[in-house]
């Protein structure tokens, strides 16, 4: 006996660009699985999704269906995940080739999981960028990220000064 | 809702279209700051001021105020000054004595008009004191500190207090009354004294016995007693007052004791009965007061879902009490058991373990035996496949994968079944 078809849905990004992907790898966003889960008629529109951009939808799909198929985390396991999320940063040997791109595509891909609530993507995401801050100094991580140093001197003194009776015990 | 210093926002931000400090919204600045350490934090502190905003409350969570800490009083000085760093404490360790803190003799006999700690402070320059006089005073300094912005401390949840004065030495209860007070408007949930002497149990009982905090707002409650120098009646109305914090609301109880036979008993029966734990962390230097823990036990079969035993040095307390679980009858479904003894192989808690899998299959999501590992000798002589096997009944996925936390001495187990492990522990960490 055939397999069923799976499901196809149109998806449309906020500079008109669409695509047209299977519904289980959607359903990875938990956004578009609860938008799907509403809609008890099947549609032809596409579904608008104004805060991603093609280019970073494109990625955000890759991601998804290289982990189509993996469990999602369910509502009573998120504290323990998170428990584990704080206690590591280590990422995947594949995640990690997923996510080597520029800064801006970085956290854009950042936004549209957080957005789109694609967990584990977020988490990717935010250890890259822990990652790229771990061991760097207030400078080089000004540097990193082009920020401007918007303290005056006698503010940033006083902070020193703050941190200095801030103990980690 | 985070504060920067009013003095910070005289001062107009610099802010680029670009600013990714600005632009990338707070929750995942936040997110991604909970996965740093203490020390990048305060790195990031220096970055820019929105960073501050989010790094501040993590770096002021947990506020320490010690007897040996010379900043005691600046600290003090800082939160009063800046009162929103004072609502980002959660948890206030206290450490008012150390054992050392004894009295000590020689200015007060060098120059009898010395007659209290004003008088000394008076009488000398901080230089010209001896080391136990500096940790005496140090000591006012940390329950003063602590005092002085007790009432600004209006989100703390937790309290730590390590009080180990020694049994010659009587700590004025005053203080403490007033940090009591102080707390009262906090949100005060979890409790952990540890004790080093008969007087630090003594002092804080009578605190708690006229304390102004509604004792029954405790969630958690942590002892510590060690080396107690005093008779089981002595005790007893001590105890009676500890046994008061969280009746009727406390879900988690940690008892750790090393002291003698009667004060074990005594502390124990004295914790009497909490109709909501959940939560029993046990740990015992001798197998002497198992029968008092099981009863202990026994009295709350109805609600304790998590137990942890642990026994030191040639004491099999945990193994006792466990042989008595099958007395436990009644619905006492455990979800998390752990066992710890480094002076033990695996032999004796397995034969007691394995027996009862079958009775916690469907409840169990965590077991640890944690035993010395490291000694073979220990280890001598036991055969691995019958943990093997229960890892393997336990996994079945027929009976749905509940545990999810499994420690055991992996140097014994077979490739196979710690592949299998890994496999499972990788698939639960992205399911969970």
């Amino acid at each position: 006996m055939a397999a069923p078809a799976t499901q196809q849905i149109k998806i449309r990004c906020n500079d008109e660009k669409e695509f047209t992907v299977d519904r289980d790898v959607l359903e990875r966003s938990v956004l578009i699985k609860n938008m799907l889960e509403d809609v008890t008629e099947q549609q032809d529109a596409p579904i608008p999704l104004p805060n991603v951009s093609g280019p970073v939808m494109a990625k955000v799909l890759e991601y998804c269906t290289h982990h189509r198929g993996e469990p999602l985390p369910s509502a009573d396991t998120e504290q323990s995940q998170d428990e584990t999320r704080k206690r590591t940063t280590d990422i995947s040997e594949w995640d990690q080739k997923f996510i080597t791109v520029d800064q801006e595509m970085l956290f854009e891909i950042i936004l549209a999981a957080n957005y789109l609530d694609i967990k584990s993507l977020l988490d990717v995401g935010c250890k890259t960028v822990a990652n790229m801050i771990k061991g760097k100094t207030p400078e080089e991580i000004r540097k990193l990220f082009n920020i401007v140093n918007d303290f005056t001197p006698e503010e940033e003194a006083q902070i020193k000064k703050e941190n200095e009776w801030a103990e980690d015990r | 809702m985070l504060h920067l210093p009013t003095t910070f926002k005289k001062r107009p931000t610099h802010q680029s279209a670009t600013n990714i400090a600005t632009s990338v919204p707070p929750e995942i600045w936040l997110r991604i700051f909970e996965l740093l350490s203490f020390q990048e934090l305060k790195n990031l502190t220096l970055v820019h001021r929105v960073f501050a905003e989010y790094a501040r409350p993590r770096i002021w969570r947990k506020l320490s105020l010690c007897t040996l800490d010379q900043q005691c009083h600046g600290k003090a000085q800082l939160i009063i000054r800046q009162p929103e760093l004072a609502l980002y404490v959660e948890h206030l360790h206290l450490r008012p004595g150390y054992n050392t803190e004894r009295a000590p003799t020689d200015l007060w006999t060098c120059d009898p008009s010395i007659r209290t700690w004003v008088d000394v402070a008076k009488a000398a320059k901080w230089k010209q004191l001896t080391k136990p006089w500096r940790h005496f005073l140090r000591s006012r300094q940390s329950i003063a500190a602590a005092v002085r912005i007790a009432p600004l401390l209006t989100n703390l949840s937790k309290l730590i207090i390590t009080a180990s004065f020694s049994d010659d030495y009587q700590p004025n209860p005053d203080p403490y009354h007033k940090l009591w007070i102080g707390l009262k408007e906090s949100r005060l949930r979890c409790l952990e004294i540890h004790f080093y002497s008969h007087s630090s149990l003594k002092t804080f009982s009578s605190i708690l016995r006229t304390s102004s905090i509604v004792l029954n707002q405790f969630e958690a409650f942590f002892l510590t007693i060690w080396g107690l120098s005093c008779s089981d009646k002595e005790i007893q109305k001590d105890v009676q007052a500890l046994a008061d914090v969280g009746r009727g609301s406390l879900r988690s109880l940690g008892v750790t004791i090393n002291t003698y036979q009667p004060i074990q008993t005594a502390l124990m029966n004295g914790l009497g009965f909490f109709p909501n734990l959940v939560h029993f962390n046990g740990s015992f230097h001798n197998d002497h007061p198992h029968e008092c823990v099981t009863e202990f036990l026994l009295r709350h079969r109805s609600t304790l879902v998590c137990l942890s035993l642990e026994g030191y040095i040639h004491h099999l307390l945990p193994v006792v009490i466990f042989k008595s679980m099958p007395d436990f009858s009644g619905p006492l479904k455990l979800t998390s058991i752990r066992l710890i003894d480094r002076h033990r192989g695996m032999e004796p808690f397995w034969s007691i373990v394995q027996p009862r899998m079958t009775a916690y299959a469907d409840t169990l999501t965590t077991l640890a035996i944690t035993t010395g590992r490291h000694n073979r000798q220990l280890q001598h002589g036991f055969d691995y496949k019958e943990v093997e096997e229960v890892i393997l009944s336990l996994y079945k996925p027929s009976q749905g994968v509940l545990l999810r936390k499994l420690r055991l001495p992996l140097e014994y187990l077979s490739p196979d079944i710690i592949n299998l492990m890994q496999v499972i522990s990788t698939i639960l960490q992205l399911w969970t």
